[in-house]
């Protein structure tokens, strides 16, 4: 079938639309001139050399990528262990616990950010980076839980009692049949939770006390002056994530190389 | 001729004495207010190919999966050589499933698969053993005519290709009991008769005890030593295939099992094994299960019983309605004065002809009419 060409082109302007700033600010970044303006003055990589110099964006780079290790792995185990029970332990209780597990889809996260800390002052908990993840993992979890979810029902109960009938217990069923068939599933989700907590800012805000992050940084230093090494700054914050998802890529094609025919749960019922 | 009842019980008597017999006894099952089954007893003799035979939701798979451990019995005991298993969680019961719907681990190779039973519980480590379990994967490949298959995927298998690697699967670790939900109902016609010829095949060659499970009367008539026959939880009757056919022993069995025409009748006196009756007016003489003397009772008459004969000796007479072709005979059924009669005819007699038939004296079973037993019909 082919499109009639005035959809061809209001396609290819949202498109334009959604990727020239990205595309305008990397460009800025590699300007040699110290205005954000056109003509471009040369191509240098002094920006970056400044922003890397500067003791401040160093911290902030490590904070948050730390954080957003930890939220990613944190949500990966919490939000593999809820959907377990979610989906294999149903009652009504648990029906109730999964409706309440996705309500914080709903909170805005303005609302999430000032309840934490009204709840960690309350406590007498000091603000960290501590209280940054939990409230990055408070936030993330439902939407991890989601996705868990919605692959662990797709695999057959009866390839776990196959695995049982033959002769292998619960932890080993769950360690070769089921979690291998989790695998991809929780990858993603871990994805998206480092990608989330990457450059969140809201919650942040609220509870992470005298410790900056990247995006905390970046609108920090905006307040003070505009130059091209903000530019800088947020190539980083682009290209962070991009390095992550490589990487969650490269680990699941091994894993996917070592166990062909991923995805197809259910067991081969081609006919 | 046929196995006497009393004979009959001493034969599954001597079965469950034998060693390395599987034994259910007295086991209920219920979930929610539904009782899938209802003090069921049965005895799984050593090296037979067993039929578990029902229609769909009579209990027949939740008696297979409390055999595997996949299930808890409410009541009753599960016996394998005379002790109780029913503390023994699945894995540890050398018992192995092949599934209906296959089941195979989609993230694994068919070799894989295959091997999986002898990997677990960490038995599948150091080089001498992956040589022997690479071995046993070859020798169950070519058992099962899947030789060159080993590196495919499950989603690269035929059903018939998959239902060999899970029946593979299921026997490499020898089992006791090999227990078969309903293996061919997902494959095509064509192919569950190749399968069929198959599963005896290697029932004989290797001696495993199999228990089939299966709603396909022609499946368990022909392919079982011995048919469990359930109905709504209960077992209503143990026999081989043909017993089970010549004497069904309940109107459920005699309406489950084959084609044969249900008459309703009246029960008059009953002599010894037989009974007389009367069926609008006719009296002859049938074998007698179980009815009340003056009460009322339906008369099973398997098609093959009835015969056309010459006016003379004829019990009595009817038009045809329909005749459908079988190959080897025509199928007639046809309207009497005493109910829908269905019999074989070895050439074509066109519909709306009268015709005279009769039938051996006693080739009747006269049944107590249930509910649905009452009217008249054939099926």
């Amino acid at each position: 079938m082919r499109f009639p060409r005035p959809l061809v082109l209001v396609v290819g302007a949202l498109i334009a639309f959604l990727y020239a700033p990205v595309a305008v600010a990397v460009v800025f970044a590699f300007n040699s001139g110290s205005t954000l303006s056109v003509p471009l003055q040369g191509l240098s990589l002094r920006w970056f050399r400044a922003v890397l110099a500067d003791p401040g964006f160093r911290d902030a780079l490590t904070n948050s990528l730390l954080v957003a290790v930890v939220t990613a792995g944190g949500t990966a185990l919490i939000g593999t262990a809820s959907a377990f029970v979610i989906v294999r332990r149903r009652s009504r209780p648990v029906a109730a616990l999964e409706g309440f597990s996705r309500l914080p889809v709903m909170l805005p996260p303005l609302l999430i950010g000032a309840s934490l800390l009204t709840t960690i002052a309350a406590s007498g908990v000091a603000l960290s980076l501590m209280t940054v993840t939990v409230g990055h993992l408070v936030y993330v979890i439902p939407y991890v839980v989601v996705v868990v979810v919605a692959r662990l029902r797709s695999v057959d109960l009866e390839l776990e009692q196959a695995a049982r009938d033959l002769g292998a217990g619960p932890l080993e069923t769950f360690r070769r049949v089921t979690l291998p068939l989790l695998t991809p599933a929780v990858l993603g989700a871990a994805m998206l939770a480092f990608a989330f907590s990457f450059d969140e800012i809201l919650i942040t805000t609220f509870t992470s006390g005298l410790d900056s992050t990247l995006p905390m940084f970046i609108v920090s230093k905006m307040r003070r002056t505009i130059d091209p090494s903000i530019n800088a700054v947020a190539t980083v914050l682009l290209l962070v994530p991009w390095i992550a998802l490589a990487l969650a890529l490269v680990t699941t094609r091994r894993s996917i190389a070592r166990a062909p025919a991923p995805g197809s749960a259910g067991g081969g019922e081609s006919a | 001729m046929n196995a006497s009842p009393k004979e009959f019980a001493e034969s599954q008597a001597l079965a469950s004495a034998r060693a390395e017999s599987v034994s259910v006894v007295g086991v209920t099952k219920r979930f929610g207010s539904v009782v899938a089954l209802s003090d069921v007893s049965l005895s799984i003799p050593e090296g037979s190919f067993f039929g578990l035979l029902g229609p769909s939701g009579c209990g027949k798979t939740t008696l297979l999966r409390i055999l595997a451990g996949l299930e808890r019995p409410d009541g009753g005991d599960v016996l394998f050589n005379g002790k109780s298993i029913l503390g023994t969680p699945p894995e540890r019961r050398p018992f192995n499933i092949c599934f209906q719907r296959y089941a195979l681990f989609p993230h694994l190779t068919v070799r894989e698969n295959i091997a999986f039973g002898l990997t677990t519980r960490g038995r599948g480590r150091g080089r001498r053993r992956r040589q022997e379990i690479a071995q046993r994967v070859d020798d169950m490949l070519s058992l099962v005519g899947l030789e060159g298959l080993g590196e495919r995927s499950p989603s690269q298998l035929s059903g018939g290709q998959a239902q060999r690697v899970g029946l593979s699967r299921a026997l490499i670790n020898q089992p006791r009991l090999l227990l078969l939900d309903e293996p061919l109902s997902a494959l095509d016609r064509n192919v569950r008769n190749v399968m069929r010829e198959e599963l005896l095949r290697i029932q004989q060659e290797l001696g495993t005890t199999f228990l089939l499970v299966t709603h396909d009367q022609d499946e368990a008539l022909s392919m079982s030593s011995e048919v469990a026959l359930m109905n709504q939880g209960r077992i209503e009757q143990v026999a081989d295939p043909e017993t089970l056919y010549q004497r069904p022993a309940t109107l459920f069995a005699a309406r489950f099992i084959g084609a044969g025409s249900f008459l309703a009748a009246r029960a008059h006196r009953c002599e010894g094994e037989h009974v007389s009756v009367e069926v609008a007016g006719a009296r002859f003489r049938a074998l007698d299960a179980g009815v009340v003397e003056g009460s009322a009772a339906t008369v099973l008459l398997r098609p093959e019983e009835i015969r056309i004969v010459t006016e003379g000796e004829s019990r009595t007479s009817g038009i045809v309605e329909t005749s459908a072709f079988l190959g080897s005979s025509y199928e007639l059924t046809i309207t009497t004065p005493l109910g829908a009669l269905r019999l074989r005819s070895p050439q074509p007699i066109p519909p709306g002809a009268s015709i005279a038939i009769g039938w051996e004296e006693t080739a009747g079973i006269c049944y107590p009419s249930d509910d649905s037993g009452g009217r008249a019909d054939a099926t």
